[in-house]
Protein backbone atom coordinates (compact mmCIF):
# COMPACT_ATOMS: atom_id res chain seq x y z
CA UNK A 1 0.00 0.00 0.00
CA UNK A 2 1.68 2.97 -1.02
CA UNK A 3 -0.72 5.50 0.71
CA UNK A 4 0.72 8.92 0.01
CA UNK A 5 1.05 8.39 -3.58
CA UNK A 6 -2.74 7.17 -3.95
CA UNK A 7 -3.65 10.08 -1.56
CA UNK A 8 -1.85 12.19 -4.05
CA UNK A 9 -3.65 10.85 -7.21
CA UNK A 10 -7.18 11.41 -5.73
CA UNK A 11 -6.57 14.58 -5.26
CA UNK A 12 -5.37 15.44 -8.72
CA UNK A 13 -8.50 13.36 -9.69
CA UNK A 14 -10.35 15.99 -7.44
CA UNK A 15 -8.93 18.78 -8.49
CA UNK A 16 -9.45 17.59 -12.38
CA UNK A 17 -12.69 17.90 -11.65
CA UNK A 18 -13.00 21.34 -9.63
CA UNK A 19 -10.54 22.68 -12.43
CA UNK A 20 -13.56 21.90 -14.74
CA UNK A 21 -16.36 23.36 -12.72
CA UNK A 22 -14.34 26.33 -12.54
CA UNK A 23 -13.80 26.98 -15.91
CA UNK A 24 -17.80 27.20 -16.01
CA UNK A 25 -17.73 29.60 -13.27
CA UNK A 26 -18.63 27.41 -10.05
CA UNK A 27 -17.48 29.97 -7.30
CA UNK A 28 -17.85 26.75 -4.96
CA UNK A 29 -15.69 24.30 -6.72
CA UNK A 30 -13.31 27.42 -6.57
CA UNK A 31 -13.36 27.82 -2.97
CA UNK A 32 -12.85 24.12 -2.57
CA UNK A 33 -9.92 23.92 -4.77
CA UNK A 34 -8.18 27.28 -3.11
CA UNK A 35 -8.50 24.77 0.28
CA UNK A 36 -7.24 21.91 -0.70
CA UNK A 37 -4.26 23.36 -3.36
CA UNK A 38 -3.68 26.31 -1.40
CA UNK A 39 -1.73 25.44 1.77
CA UNK A 40 1.30 23.77 -1.08
CA UNK A 41 1.72 26.34 -3.29
CA UNK A 42 1.63 29.21 -0.02
CA UNK A 43 4.51 26.74 1.21
CA UNK A 44 6.73 26.85 -2.29
CA UNK A 45 6.17 30.57 -2.62
CA UNK A 46 6.70 31.41 1.03
CA UNK A 47 10.30 28.97 0.25
CA UNK A 48 11.20 31.51 -2.36
CA UNK A 49 10.00 34.46 -1.60
CA UNK A 50 10.90 33.98 1.87
CA UNK A 51 8.41 37.13 3.17
CA UNK A 52 4.83 36.51 4.11
CA UNK A 53 3.59 39.71 2.42
CA UNK A 54 5.17 39.16 -0.70
CA UNK A 55 4.19 35.33 -0.44
CA UNK A 56 0.40 36.24 0.37
CA UNK A 57 0.03 39.01 -2.73
CA UNK A 58 1.77 36.64 -4.99
CA UNK A 59 -0.62 33.59 -3.89
CA UNK A 60 -3.41 35.99 -4.38
CA UNK A 61 -2.11 36.37 -8.04
CA UNK A 62 -1.87 32.41 -8.69
CA UNK A 63 -5.28 31.78 -7.45
CA UNK A 64 -6.35 34.07 -9.77
CA UNK A 65 -4.56 33.61 -12.69
CA UNK A 66 -5.95 29.53 -12.19
CA UNK A 67 -9.06 30.93 -12.10
CA UNK A 68 -9.20 33.07 -15.25
CA UNK A 69 -7.35 29.86 -16.94
CA UNK A 70 -8.96 26.93 -15.54
CA UNK A 71 -10.52 26.35 -19.01
CA UNK A 72 -7.73 26.15 -20.69
CA UNK A 73 -6.43 23.38 -18.15
CA UNK A 74 -6.08 20.63 -19.93
CA UNK A 75 -4.01 16.48 -18.93
CA UNK A 76 -1.30 17.31 -21.40
CA UNK A 77 -0.49 20.60 -19.17
CA UNK A 78 0.92 17.95 -16.44
CA UNK A 79 -1.18 16.77 -13.22
CA UNK A 80 -3.50 19.63 -12.20
CA UNK A 81 -0.91 20.14 -8.72
CA UNK A 82 2.12 20.28 -11.24
CA UNK A 83 0.55 22.77 -12.99
CA UNK A 84 -0.50 24.88 -10.20
CA UNK A 85 2.88 24.70 -8.66
CA UNK A 86 4.58 25.81 -12.09
CA UNK A 87 2.33 28.83 -12.47
CA UNK A 88 2.81 29.70 -8.71
CA UNK A 89 6.74 29.23 -8.56
CA UNK A 90 7.41 31.15 -12.55
CA UNK A 91 5.30 34.07 -10.58
CA UNK A 92 7.55 34.01 -7.45
CA UNK A 93 10.96 33.82 -9.62
CA UNK A 94 9.35 36.94 -11.48
CA UNK A 95 8.75 38.61 -8.33
CA UNK A 96 12.54 38.11 -6.83
CA UNK A 97 14.11 38.46 -10.06
CA UNK A 98 12.50 41.99 -10.70
CA UNK A 99 13.28 43.11 -7.35
CA UNK A 100 16.82 41.91 -7.71
CA UNK A 101 16.53 40.49 -4.27
CA UNK A 102 20.06 40.55 -2.50
CA UNK A 103 19.44 37.36 -1.06
CA UNK A 104 22.07 36.63 1.75
CA UNK A 105 23.51 33.66 -0.28
CA UNK A 106 26.71 34.54 2.32
CA UNK A 107 24.76 33.96 5.22
CA UNK A 108 25.38 29.89 5.35
CA UNK A 109 29.25 30.35 3.65
CA UNK A 110 30.42 27.31 5.33
CA UNK A 111 29.07 24.66 2.37
CA UNK A 112 28.78 21.95 4.74
CA UNK A 113 26.32 23.58 6.58
CA UNK A 114 24.92 24.77 3.51
CA UNK A 115 24.43 21.01 2.48
CA UNK A 116 23.14 19.95 5.69
CA UNK A 117 20.76 22.79 6.01
CA UNK A 118 18.74 21.38 2.59
CA UNK A 119 19.36 18.16 2.06
CA UNK A 120 16.01 16.70 3.05
CA UNK A 121 13.12 18.61 4.11
CA UNK A 122 10.29 17.98 7.18
CA UNK A 123 8.70 15.12 5.42
CA UNK A 124 11.43 14.11 3.21
CA UNK A 125 12.01 11.03 5.42
CA UNK A 126 8.96 10.20 7.46
CA UNK A 127 6.33 9.23 4.33
CA UNK A 128 6.72 6.98 1.82
CA UNK A 129 5.37 7.05 -1.45
CA UNK A 130 7.10 5.25 -4.58
CA UNK A 131 7.43 8.36 -6.57
CA UNK A 132 8.86 10.32 -4.00
CA UNK A 133 11.20 7.26 -3.01
CA UNK A 134 12.38 7.37 -6.35
CA UNK A 135 13.43 10.88 -6.90
CA UNK A 136 14.80 11.01 -3.21
CA UNK A 137 16.85 7.76 -3.86
CA UNK A 138 18.23 9.29 -7.64
CA UNK A 139 19.05 12.70 -5.56
CA UNK A 140 20.94 10.91 -3.37
CA UNK A 141 22.93 9.04 -5.97
CA UNK A 142 23.22 12.33 -7.02
CA UNK A 143 27.32 13.84 -5.99
CA UNK A 144 26.39 16.11 -3.06
CA UNK A 145 27.04 19.20 -5.04
CA UNK A 146 24.70 18.31 -7.91
CA UNK A 147 21.87 17.41 -5.33
CA UNK A 148 22.73 20.97 -3.63
CA UNK A 149 22.05 23.09 -6.59
CA UNK A 150 18.87 21.33 -7.55
CA UNK A 151 17.16 21.58 -4.38
CA UNK A 152 18.63 25.63 -4.08
CA UNK A 153 17.16 26.17 -8.04
CA UNK A 154 14.19 23.96 -7.60
CA UNK A 155 12.70 25.43 -4.20
CA UNK A 156 14.59 28.32 -3.20
CA UNK A 157 14.51 29.54 -6.68
CA UNK A 158 18.20 30.08 -6.93
CA UNK A 159 19.54 31.48 -9.90
CA UNK A 160 23.14 29.49 -11.35
CA UNK A 161 24.98 32.36 -9.75
CA UNK A 162 23.41 32.54 -6.13
CA UNK A 163 24.01 28.83 -5.78
CA UNK A 164 27.87 29.34 -7.13
CA UNK A 165 28.28 32.31 -4.62
CA UNK A 166 26.24 30.20 -1.80
CA UNK A 167 28.38 26.91 -2.41
CA UNK A 168 31.38 28.93 -3.61
CA UNK A 169 32.26 27.36 -6.79
CA UNK A 170 32.77 28.97 -10.01
CA UNK A 171 29.45 29.94 -12.26
CA UNK A 172 30.73 27.53 -14.39
CA UNK A 173 31.22 24.79 -12.08
CA UNK A 174 27.49 25.41 -10.85
CA UNK A 175 26.14 25.26 -14.27
CA UNK A 176 27.93 21.97 -14.97
CA UNK A 177 27.09 20.51 -11.35
CA UNK A 178 23.37 21.43 -12.71
CA UNK A 179 23.25 20.64 -16.15
CA UNK A 180 25.06 17.10 -15.51
CA UNK A 181 22.68 16.44 -12.47
CA UNK A 182 20.08 16.84 -14.60
CA UNK A 183 20.88 14.45 -16.61
CA UNK A 184 22.30 11.80 -14.40
CA UNK A 185 18.64 12.45 -12.21
CA UNK A 186 16.97 11.34 -15.74
CA UNK A 187 18.97 8.64 -16.33
CA UNK A 188 18.42 7.39 -12.89
CA UNK A 189 14.65 7.80 -12.79
CA UNK A 190 14.10 6.21 -16.54
CA UNK A 191 16.01 2.87 -14.81
CA UNK B 1 20.38 27.01 -32.81
CA UNK B 2 18.39 23.81 -33.74
CA UNK B 3 15.38 23.81 -31.22
CA UNK B 4 14.33 20.28 -33.15
CA UNK B 5 17.31 18.58 -31.71
CA UNK B 6 15.98 16.38 -29.21
CA UNK B 7 19.07 16.95 -26.86
CA UNK B 8 19.05 20.46 -26.58
CA UNK B 9 15.00 20.54 -25.96
CA UNK B 10 15.46 18.27 -23.36
CA UNK B 11 18.10 20.13 -21.91
CA UNK B 12 16.13 23.43 -22.12
CA UNK B 13 13.09 21.98 -20.73
CA UNK B 14 15.05 20.55 -17.99
CA UNK B 15 16.26 24.01 -16.52
CA UNK B 16 12.97 25.58 -17.75
CA UNK B 17 11.53 23.57 -15.26
CA UNK B 18 13.89 24.03 -12.66
CA UNK B 19 13.59 27.19 -12.89
CA UNK B 20 17.18 28.77 -13.84
CA UNK B 21 16.16 29.86 -17.31
CA UNK B 22 16.04 33.38 -16.92
CA UNK B 23 14.41 37.02 -18.66
CA UNK B 24 14.80 36.28 -22.30
CA UNK B 25 15.76 32.57 -22.62
CA UNK B 26 12.67 31.58 -20.60
CA UNK B 27 10.20 33.79 -22.89
CA UNK B 28 11.78 32.65 -25.85
CA UNK B 29 10.87 28.94 -24.82
CA UNK B 30 7.82 29.85 -23.92
CA UNK B 31 6.96 31.06 -27.03
CA UNK B 32 8.70 28.06 -29.41
CA UNK B 33 6.87 25.55 -26.29
CA UNK B 34 3.37 26.90 -27.58
CA UNK B 35 3.86 25.79 -31.03
CA UNK B 36 6.03 22.84 -30.86
CA UNK B 37 4.20 20.06 -28.59
CA UNK B 38 7.26 17.81 -28.55
CA UNK B 39 9.17 20.50 -26.47
CA UNK B 40 6.15 21.07 -24.62
CA UNK B 41 5.99 17.55 -23.86
CA UNK B 42 9.48 17.75 -22.90
CA UNK B 43 8.94 20.72 -19.87
CA UNK B 44 5.85 19.19 -18.99
CA UNK B 45 7.78 15.66 -18.26
CA UNK B 46 10.43 17.47 -16.57
CA UNK B 47 8.22 19.45 -14.09
CA UNK B 48 6.02 16.07 -13.51
CA UNK B 49 9.47 14.47 -12.28
CA UNK B 50 11.07 17.21 -10.30
CA UNK B 51 7.42 17.57 -8.65
CA UNK B 52 8.14 15.16 -5.66
CA UNK B 53 10.81 17.42 -4.49
CA UNK B 54 7.81 19.70 -3.10
CA UNK B 55 7.26 16.86 -0.82
CA UNK B 56 10.10 18.17 1.55
CA UNK B 57 8.39 21.58 1.60
CA UNK B 58 5.70 21.84 4.70
CA UNK B 59 2.32 22.72 3.61
CA UNK B 60 1.18 26.15 5.22
CA UNK B 61 -2.42 26.80 5.77
CA UNK B 62 -2.70 30.37 4.28
CA UNK B 63 -4.63 33.72 6.28
CA UNK B 64 -8.12 33.78 5.75
CA UNK B 65 -7.03 37.58 4.71
CA UNK B 66 -5.68 35.91 0.92
CA UNK B 67 -9.19 34.28 0.30
CA UNK B 68 -11.20 37.41 1.01
CA UNK B 69 -8.99 39.31 -1.36
CA UNK B 70 -9.52 37.17 -3.82
CA UNK B 71 -13.36 37.18 -3.26
CA UNK B 72 -13.10 40.80 -3.57
CA UNK B 73 -10.82 41.20 -6.71
CA UNK B 74 -12.78 38.83 -8.60
CA UNK B 75 -16.06 40.24 -7.41
CA UNK B 76 -17.30 36.72 -6.40
CA UNK B 77 -18.99 37.87 -3.02
CA UNK B 78 -21.08 41.14 -2.48
CA UNK B 79 -18.14 43.53 -0.91
CA UNK B 80 -18.48 42.14 3.36
CA UNK B 81 -20.02 44.43 5.47
CA UNK B 82 -16.90 45.51 7.64
CA UNK B 83 -14.91 48.30 7.37
CA UNK B 84 -10.97 48.17 6.39
CA UNK B 85 -9.40 46.29 3.50
CA UNK B 86 -8.94 42.24 4.71
CA UNK B 87 -6.87 41.80 1.84
CA UNK B 88 -4.05 44.39 2.83
CA UNK B 89 -1.59 42.13 4.94
CA UNK B 90 -0.34 45.79 6.56
CA UNK B 91 -3.78 45.65 8.04
CA UNK B 92 -3.71 42.09 8.89
CA UNK B 93 -0.16 42.76 10.73
CA UNK B 94 -1.39 45.78 12.23
CA UNK B 95 -4.47 43.64 13.77
CA UNK B 96 -1.88 41.27 15.27
CA UNK B 97 -0.24 44.20 16.76
CA UNK B 98 -3.52 45.06 18.31
CA UNK B 99 -4.40 41.89 19.42
CA UNK B 100 -1.10 41.97 21.08
CA UNK B 101 -1.32 45.00 22.77
CA UNK B 102 -4.31 44.06 23.96
CA UNK B 103 -3.90 40.92 25.39
CA UNK B 104 -1.02 42.34 27.24
CA UNK B 105 -2.92 44.63 29.37
CA UNK B 106 -6.09 41.90 29.35
CA UNK B 107 -2.72 39.65 31.06
CA UNK B 108 -2.37 42.23 33.33
CA UNK B 109 -5.59 42.87 34.36
CA UNK B 110 -6.39 39.15 34.71
CA UNK B 111 -3.23 38.04 36.88
CA UNK B 112 -4.34 34.30 37.86
CA UNK B 113 -0.81 33.47 38.28
CA UNK B 114 1.31 34.24 40.75
CA UNK B 115 3.10 38.06 40.01
CA UNK B 116 6.22 36.74 38.65
CA UNK B 117 8.55 39.56 37.31
CA UNK B 118 8.30 38.16 33.84
CA UNK B 119 10.48 40.62 31.20
CA UNK B 120 9.78 38.67 28.29
CA UNK B 121 12.56 39.38 25.55
CA UNK B 122 10.06 38.15 22.82
CA UNK B 123 6.18 37.52 22.27
CA UNK B 124 3.85 36.36 20.19
CA UNK B 125 0.04 36.40 19.90
CA UNK B 126 -1.20 33.02 18.04
CA UNK B 127 -4.22 33.55 16.29
CA UNK B 128 -6.54 31.61 14.21
CA UNK B 129 -7.29 32.58 10.26
CA UNK B 130 -9.81 34.74 11.64
CA UNK B 131 -7.73 36.74 13.85
CA UNK B 132 -9.19 35.30 17.28
CA UNK B 133 -6.61 34.67 20.05
CA UNK B 134 -5.59 31.52 21.11
CA UNK B 135 -2.30 31.90 23.02
CA UNK B 136 0.09 34.85 24.70
CA UNK B 137 3.20 33.17 24.01
CA UNK B 138 6.40 34.75 26.07
CA UNK B 139 9.50 34.00 26.24
CA UNK B 140 12.34 35.55 29.18
CA UNK B 141 15.33 35.42 28.57
CA UNK B 142 17.06 35.22 31.86
CA UNK B 143 15.05 32.20 32.38
CA UNK B 144 14.66 30.99 29.00
CA UNK B 145 11.15 30.33 30.13
CA UNK B 146 8.34 30.00 27.69
CA UNK B 147 5.46 30.66 28.87
CA UNK B 148 2.08 30.10 27.11
CA UNK B 149 -1.30 31.16 27.98
CA UNK B 150 -4.45 30.23 26.67
CA UNK B 151 -6.59 32.66 25.56
CA UNK B 152 -9.76 30.61 23.70
CA UNK B 153 -11.39 26.90 24.41
CA UNK B 154 -9.45 24.88 21.78
CA UNK B 155 -10.15 21.20 21.26
CA UNK B 156 -7.32 19.28 19.58
CA UNK B 157 -9.23 15.76 19.49
CA UNK B 158 -8.44 12.88 21.40
CA UNK B 159 -4.71 11.64 21.60
CA UNK B 160 -3.64 15.00 19.76
CA UNK B 161 -1.23 18.07 21.07
CA UNK B 162 -0.67 21.34 20.14
CA UNK B 163 3.03 21.82 19.42
CA UNK B 164 5.08 25.13 18.60
CA UNK B 165 7.28 25.86 16.08
CA UNK B 166 9.83 28.11 15.41
CA UNK B 167 10.83 28.99 11.70
CA UNK B 168 14.02 30.27 10.95
CA UNK B 169 13.91 33.26 8.66
CA UNK B 170 16.43 31.48 6.39
CA UNK B 171 13.76 28.73 5.15
CA UNK B 172 15.96 25.74 6.79
CA UNK B 173 13.63 23.33 9.23
CA UNK B 174 11.35 24.35 12.05
CA UNK B 175 12.56 23.84 15.52
CA UNK B 176 10.56 22.49 18.39
CA UNK B 177 9.27 24.98 21.02
CA UNK B 178 7.54 22.28 22.56
CA UNK B 179 3.59 21.46 23.39
CA UNK B 180 0.98 23.95 24.22
CA UNK B 181 -1.42 24.07 26.77
CA UNK B 182 -4.86 23.41 26.18
CA UNK B 183 -6.18 25.22 28.97
CA UNK B 184 -4.63 27.71 31.76
CA UNK B 185 -0.64 28.52 31.54
CA UNK B 186 2.36 25.88 30.66
CA UNK B 187 5.77 26.50 30.67
CA UNK B 188 8.65 24.92 29.08
CA UNK B 189 12.44 25.79 29.19
CA UNK B 190 14.12 25.86 25.81
CA UNK B 191 17.55 24.83 25.62
CA UNK B 192 19.61 27.92 24.97
CA UNK B 193 20.85 27.20 21.38
CA UNK B 194 16.83 27.41 20.90
CA UNK B 195 16.50 30.95 22.61
CA UNK B 196 19.50 32.24 20.60
CA UNK B 197 18.14 31.39 17.88
CA UNK B 198 14.66 32.88 18.24
CA UNK B 199 16.90 35.82 17.49
CA UNK B 200 16.61 34.53 13.70
CA UNK B 201 13.29 33.40 13.16
CA UNK B 202 10.92 34.89 10.90
CA UNK B 203 7.90 33.48 13.27
CA UNK B 204 6.34 30.91 15.02
CA UNK B 205 3.68 28.47 14.16
CA UNK B 206 1.09 25.48 16.02
CA UNK B 207 0.74 22.01 14.06
CA UNK B 208 -1.39 19.33 15.12
CA UNK B 209 0.21 16.29 16.63
CA UNK B 210 0.04 13.09 18.19
CA UNK B 211 -0.33 13.29 21.72
CA UNK B 212 2.78 14.69 23.40
CA UNK B 213 4.23 15.86 20.07
CA UNK B 214 5.70 15.07 16.99
CA UNK B 215 7.61 11.25 17.20
CA UNK B 216 10.11 13.08 14.76
CA UNK B 217 11.44 16.34 15.62
CA UNK B 218 9.61 17.98 13.02
CA UNK B 219 6.08 18.92 12.14
CA UNK B 220 3.90 15.47 10.93
CA UNK B 221 0.80 17.31 10.86
CA UNK B 222 -0.93 20.20 9.53
CA UNK B 223 -0.13 23.15 10.42
CA UNK B 224 -2.84 25.22 11.50
CA UNK B 225 -1.53 28.84 12.80
CA UNK B 226 1.40 31.01 12.64
CA UNK B 227 2.09 34.26 13.67
CA UNK B 228 5.08 37.06 13.95
CA UNK B 229 7.42 36.98 16.76
CA UNK B 230 8.09 40.52 18.57
CA UNK B 231 10.25 41.52 20.97
CA UNK B 232 8.88 41.73 24.24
Amino acid sequence: MDSLESRKQKLNGRLAELLSRCANGDTAAFRALYDAASPQLFASLLRILRRRDLAEDALQDVLISVWRNADSYRSDKGQPMTWMTSIARYRALDIVRRQHRERNVEQHSDDAQAIADISGGPFAKTESAAAVRKLEDCMDDLSREQSTSIRLAYLDGYTHGEIATRLRAPLGTAKSWIRRGLQALKDCLER
Amino acid sequence: MNYEDPRLQDALASEYALGTLHGRARRRLETLAAENARLHGRIVAWQERLMPLNDELMPVVPPATVWHAIEQKLGLMAARPRSGAPGSPRLWRALAAGFALLSLVLGLLLLDEPPEPVTPEYMSIMTDAEGTPLWLLQMDEDTRIMRARVLATLQPGAGRSYEAWMLPADGSAPISMGVLPESGTGESLLAAEKFAALARASGLAVSLEPEGGSPTGQPTGPVLYSAPLVPG
